[in-house]
């Protein structure tokens, strides 16, 4: 029982390990890989799967502002603004995360985030929304940094998706 | 309970055998039950006017884009093939064993229940998981290995408060304690978290340069501070950038000392992994207080309940009765 208990130890420390070892080259890298292969069905179907890289390397510059968009004729009309200060303190930062993840990789996502807001604001059948970031990049140097107030920063403007309404 | 120092010659059974079994209080994994429930319960109750949105059938990931943009190696979730009012039930469960592992009820059941529930919802929810909801579930499993339900539960507390007021007439109880092993996997899985988040900090530019925290600090994401405050406070970036990379990686001290003692050095890291939880505490307490990352330094002080050991509880002890001195010796000069 003890030696299953110490073997047990050592297997889920060495998948660990395996799992949060950087990336490599030449032989520490096939070593790495082949043992992430042997540990990766233990760590995912455990949902043990880790990386901690926030911040870092560097953190990210880009500083993203959202907003939701109705279509109007030719033009579009500013609805909804999802960011620090409209967004209620209970859903702010996974709202934030999802919004990020779908500037950055998950755009396909798009049109289904954008769905929910059709229902909530009980849009008519036909109306087009599509989904903003407005951006700045942040200096990273601190002598910027220390007057940011002053500093006027150019701001570009990306629509991430769209989505037209449909009925339910 | 006073730590017993294995004799440096001792056979290498008994060195490996105290290794993962020796005796330490059960206190430390009670408490991190305790603070693990009620933090993973705020995380997910502060999700209650979202739950369709983000894990429903026809949310944010509808389930037939499940199998496109999922993994699809080794993952199981119960969300992936139920309806609307089952995601409901189901959050509603996972909040009540969540409440129920806090309080310590019928533990190792109610936990294992609770960790499928709230694996299943970190499968589905993908998009919205940060990295403090990666930690939570890494302690929840860290919490089922061990016997966590040992201490401050439901039926400690109501077998106290039925015992007779005479104090004189109680004996004390002998401590609760466990093997080690289930704090080793913890202390390995912290160190490595530090070890890999500084390596990869050393791969930037402006940690090094010392701007990093000047730039979350100003970030639309997380900052809460105020422009005009957080560029007041910009002067400090260098110090508590770099003071964050060094008592990061000095976590790895926490490994390489005890390796020491196997070939005869014997350094004890008491005092030191104390100091690096009172740095981790600063830095995580100063996130906390300047930026909205979630409940991830929750969890991070979730965690540090786990590797608090007899001498931790006694150090906390000197340290209270310190204060106390120091207090009463202020109040008597004024």
């Amino acid at each position: 029982m003890e030696g299953g208990i110490i073997l047990f130890c050592l297997w889920h420390m060495g998948a660990v390990a395996m799992t949060l070892l950087p990336e490599g080259t030449g032989l520490y890298s096939r070593i790495a890989l082949r043992g992430q292969a042997i540990t990766a069905p233990y760590i995912l179907s455990l949902s043990q799967w880790q990386r901690w890289s926030i911040f870092a390397p560097d953190p990210l510059l880009r500083d993203s502002f959202f907003r939701i968009d109705l279509q109007r004729g030719e033009n579009w009309e500013p609805l909804v603004s999802l960011d620090y200060d409209h967004l209620p303190w209970t859903e702010r930062e996974k709202e934030l995360k999802i919004l990020s993840n779908l500037e950055s990789t998950w755009y396909g996502v798009v049109p289904y985030y954008l769905r929910g807001y059709c229902e909530t604001l009980h849009l008519e059948s036909g109306s087009v929304l599509r989904l903003v970031s407005r951006y700045h990049i942040l200096p990273g140097e601190l002598s910027h940094l220390s007057h940011m107030a002053l500093l006027q920063l150019p701001t570009e403007e990306m629509v991430i998706g769209y989505n037209t309404c449909i009925p339910k | 309970m006073h730590t017993q120092m294995t004799p440096l010659f001792a056979p290498i059974g008994t060195r490996i055998h105290r290794f993962w079994f020796r005796p330490v209080t059960a206190s430390g994994f009670g408490l991190m039950r305790m603070a693990f429930g009620a933090t993973t319960l705020l995380n997910m109750a502060m999700q209650w006017r979202n739950v369709q949105r983000y894990y429903g059938p026809h949310g944010i990931l509808p389930q037939e884009f499940v199998g496109l943009a999922l993994r699809k190696e080794w993952r199981f979730s119960l969300l992936d093939n139920i309806q609307a009012w089952g995601t409901d039930a189901l959050y509603w469960l996972l909040l009540l064993t969540l409440a129920l592992v806090m309080i310590g009820y019928g533990t190792r059941i109610i936990l294992a229940v609770s960790l499928f529930l709230l694996f299943s919802f970190h499968e589905y929810g993908i998009v919205l998981l940060d990295g403090g909801d990666s930690l939570l579930h890494i302690i929840g499993f860290i919490l089922f290995l061990s016997p966590c339900y040992k201490t401050f539960t439901i039926h400690h507390l109501v077998r106290k408060l039925r015992k007779t007021p005479k104090k004189a007439a109680i004996k004390r109880p002998p401590p609760v304690t466990m093997p080690i092993w289930p704090y080793r996997l913890l202390l390995w899985q912290m160190v490595w978290i530090y070890a890999t988040a500084a390596y990869y900090k050393m791969g930037g530019v402006l940690w090094y340069s010392g701007s990093a925290v000047a730039v979350v600090m100003h970030h639309g994401l997380f900052a809460r501070l105020p422009v005009p405050v957080a560029d007041a406070l910009s002067f400090l970036s260098p110090t508590i950038t770099w003071f964050t990379v060094f008592s990061q990686l000095a976590w790895v001290l926490l490994l390489l000392f005890p390796m020491l003692a196997w070939i005869g050095l014997r350094i004890p890291t008491g005092g030191l992994k104390r100091f690096l939880i009172v740095c981790g505490i600063l830095v995580h307490g100063g996130i906390m207080l300047t930026m909205d990352v979630g409940t991830f330094s929750l969890a991070v002080f979730v965690s540090y309940c786990g590797l608090l050991l007899d001498e931790d509880f006694l150090a906390l002890r000197r340290w209270r009765e310190k204060i106390r001195g120091a207090y009463h010796t202020l109040r008597q000069w004024y």
